[in-house]
């Protein structure tokens, strides 16, 4: 308790509160802006938090992870456009529900349901982050060099798509972390006689690179592929309804919130799951739940065509993952997910590392932000409501072709300011341009964040497990002297076999269906 | 031969490359501190001829094609392009609002739907000095500003 008052203490500064109130309304903005979304958010906002306190900067870093996926369903519902990618199931609902004339209750629906799974989640990060760090504190090099290899296999295992890209990512970025001083000799490696790189690729360029320049670059194609479309930007429709939702939709609603909240909760713990993964597991389990119980009945539409619980399953899901993606990364340094990654850099700026040791060396912050997750889905509930209507009139006045190069320059300008330096500036070009090769290509960047940012801990805790162990590779796998790491080693290998497993038996399913039909006819 | 035109086969091939290349680099370390980075690099080099196997393989992998490529080099190919300049610009010592306003003009009317050049040049001053006063004067960055107008603001 006397932590968890220290981190109030420490929010309840006004000028602390401030900067989450200014991080809450800009989140909304940038995520009701179609195309940008919280990682563009943190791209831009990471640099330009260095010259704050590291109570101010991450009070900003948390309002802004809370509030960019409310304010992606802005637009998802009117004119269905998802503003984020975490909103691209509520726009089925939620546009059909505004069509019929109540885009009010539809927006209200999906603020009522972010704050509830917004708040689940934060919940779970104050209860669980807390534990799991005193635990880890127990790891030595041998755990820890299993956590990270948990770590990337959990990455790895929840990959949709082909798994040989997957490892081609997360090999890039292990090995793009081995760039400066080897931790074991002193010596440099791929640093191509470059001083600047000698203490390793600058980590901040390198995420507004990748997150950044990268989604300027995915603007500037969607830009030039809609004038040769010739497809003009929607007109707003208006909201002429109410935005609160009645007492007994919310009783309704409250199995919808409690399932999804829940699924994103659990998803969101999981490093590499992701929002959309909780998005799509909320929505079709609850779609059965409405198909069930109300689909058919007079006065309700159809599933997709304005049920409210449509709009509810994806922006409770998609809010839950967000303050437990944290719990990872407060509790054992591993990112939840690419935002959490992103938070990395706004700690490192503030010469913070995540982990259990921020428990220790900083307990003012790391409670702060716990508890700052949580004010934050409270006080996002009534700002959400207030700014909504004068947010959708704005966002579809900024033309995209000023966007761009505005996105542009902050990143490249915030990329310099990280250490007032040109070669910054080049480091983010280049990791831009990497970023929208590899996204062309269809590699997925969740492993190669992953791996630039849990790399040089695998190195450094292998070299010195090894060194304990006179090069007995078995250290990691002793079940008396090393139990954890056992377990991680084990939990390591069930997410690597779980989607292989899975896949072969669906390759055998439909070879034999296949079979069937053929002997059929 | 359709495995030419599939974009795996030859992103398969570039990871290879940078794959023996960093294995050979890696090589050259002090046996301390080069088994791991040698390691990984192999595993990459490995993976990229993976890659561009299933390519070859399979005769359903993507394809570039024409229109796509001339899309990437007027979209994303000029904005790194006029970025790039940008820097070297900075680097050059020319200031920092001065080829911010020329980027962000040449950027900005290369995208913009004609709505006439009086509109974007504001736009693209606006853009430039509302970046200028957040970093240089708000968030106190030195940017590498001409020494007159350096002089001028303070």
């Amino acid at each position: 308790m006397t932590e968890i008052a220290l981190g109030f203490a420490t929010l309840m500064d006004p000028a602390v509160l401030g900067f989450l109130l200014i991080g809450i309304v800009a989140g909304l903005i940038v995520g009701s802006i179609p195309g940008l979304n919280d990682n563009i958010a943190f791209a831009i906002f990471i640099p330009l938090s260095f010259s704050l306190s590291p109570t101010y900067a991450l009070a900003l870093m948390v309002g802004l992870y809370c509030s960019c996926a409310v304010g992606g369903s802005i637009p998802a519902i009117m004119v269905k456009v998802p503003g984020t990618a975490s909103s691209v199931l509520t726009a089925i609902d939620g546009h059909a529900m505004a069509r019929s004339g109540k885009a009010g209750q539809a927006l209200g629906i999906a603020i009522t349901s972010s704050v509830f799974g917004g708040i689940s989640s934060a919940l779970i990060l104050l209860l669980f982050a807390p534990p799991m760090a005193a635990f880890a504190l127990r790891f030595g090099y041998v755990e820890n060099f299993s956590l990270g290899i948990l770590g990337m296999a959990s990455v790895l295992g929840l990959l949709g798509g082909s798994l040989i890209k997957g490892l081609l990512s997360a090999v890039l970025g292990l090995l793009v972390a081995t760039i400066g001083f080897s931790q074991q000799t002193g010596l440099p490696r791929f640093t191509l006689g470059l001083d600047s790189l000698y203490e390793g690729v600058p980590f901040v360029p390198l995420l507004v690179g990748l997150f950044g320049i990268t989604a300027v670059l995915e603007l500037a194609e969607e830009l030039i592929r809609d004038r040769r479309k010739g497809e003009t930007p929607r007109e707003m429709p208006r909201i002429t309804d109410s935005l609160y939702i009645s007492w007994k939709l919310s009783k309704r609603l409250l199995p919808t919130w409690l399932q999804c909240s829940v699924i994103g909760n659990v998803i969101g713990i999981i490093p590499g799951a992701g929002m959309l993964m909780a998005i799509y597991m909320g929505y079709e389990r609850i779609s059965h739940r409405y198909k069930r119980l109300f689909a058919g009945k007079p006065g309700e539409p159809e599933w997709g065509e304005g049920a409210p619980e449509g709009i509810a399953a994806p922006e409770s899901a998609n809010n839950a993952v967000v303050a437990s993606s944290m719990v990872p990364l407060l509790s054992l340094g591993i990112p939840g997910n690419s935002v959490s990654a992103l938070f990395i850099g706004a700690l490192m700026i503030q010469g913070m590392v995540p982990g259990p040791l921020l428990f220790i060396d900083h307990p003012d912050i790391a409670w702060m932000i716990i508890v700052a997750f949580l004010v934050a889905n409270v006080l996002m509930w009534p700002i959400s409501y207030a700014m909504v209507r004068s947010i959708s009139g704005l966002v579809f006045h900024l033309p995209k072709y000023v966007l761009v190069p505005t996105i542009s320059l902050l990143c490249l300008t915030g990329a310099y300011s990280d250490e007032n330096s040109m070669f910054s500036i080049g480091i983010a070009l280049i990791s831009g341009v990497v970023g929208y090769i590899t996204r062309r290509l269809g590699i997925p960047h969740a492993p190669l964040i992953l791996a630039l940012v849990l790399g040089r801990t695998i190195e450094d805790n292998l070299g010195n497990a090894l060194a304990i162990s006179g090069g007995d590779w078995s250290i990691f796998l002793e079940p008396t002297s090393h139990p954890i790491s056992l377990a991680l080693i084990l939990g390591a290998v069930a997410f690597m076999l779980g989607p292989i497993i899975s896949g072969s038996r669906k390759r055998y399913r439909a070879r034999r269906q296949r079979a069937e039909m053929e002997v059929r006819g | 031969m359709p495995v030419l035109k599939t974009i795996d086969f030859w992103s398969g091939l570039a990871f290879a490359g940078i794959g023996f290349s960093a294995w050979a680099t890696a090589l050259g370390f002090d046996s301390s501190s080069s088994a791991y980075p040698a390691t990984l690099a192999a595993t990459l080099a490995l993976l990229g001829l993976a890659l561009a196997f299933k390519a070859w393989r399979d005769a359903t992998a993507q394809t570039a094609t024409a229109e796509g490529v001339h899309i990437i080099l007027q979209g994303p190919a000029l904005e790194i392009g006029v970025w790039s300049l940008w820097a070297v610009a900075l680097w050059a010592g020319l200031g920092y609002v001065g080829p911010t306003f020329v980027a962000c003009t040449m950027l900005i009317l290369r995208h913009a739907d004609d709505r006439g050049l009086r509109l974007h040049i504001a736009q693209a001053l606006s853009v430039s000095l509302v970046v200028f006063v957040i970093f240089y004067l708000i968030f106190k960055v030195p940017l590498p500003e001409l020494d007159f107008i350096r002089d001028l603001l303070e």
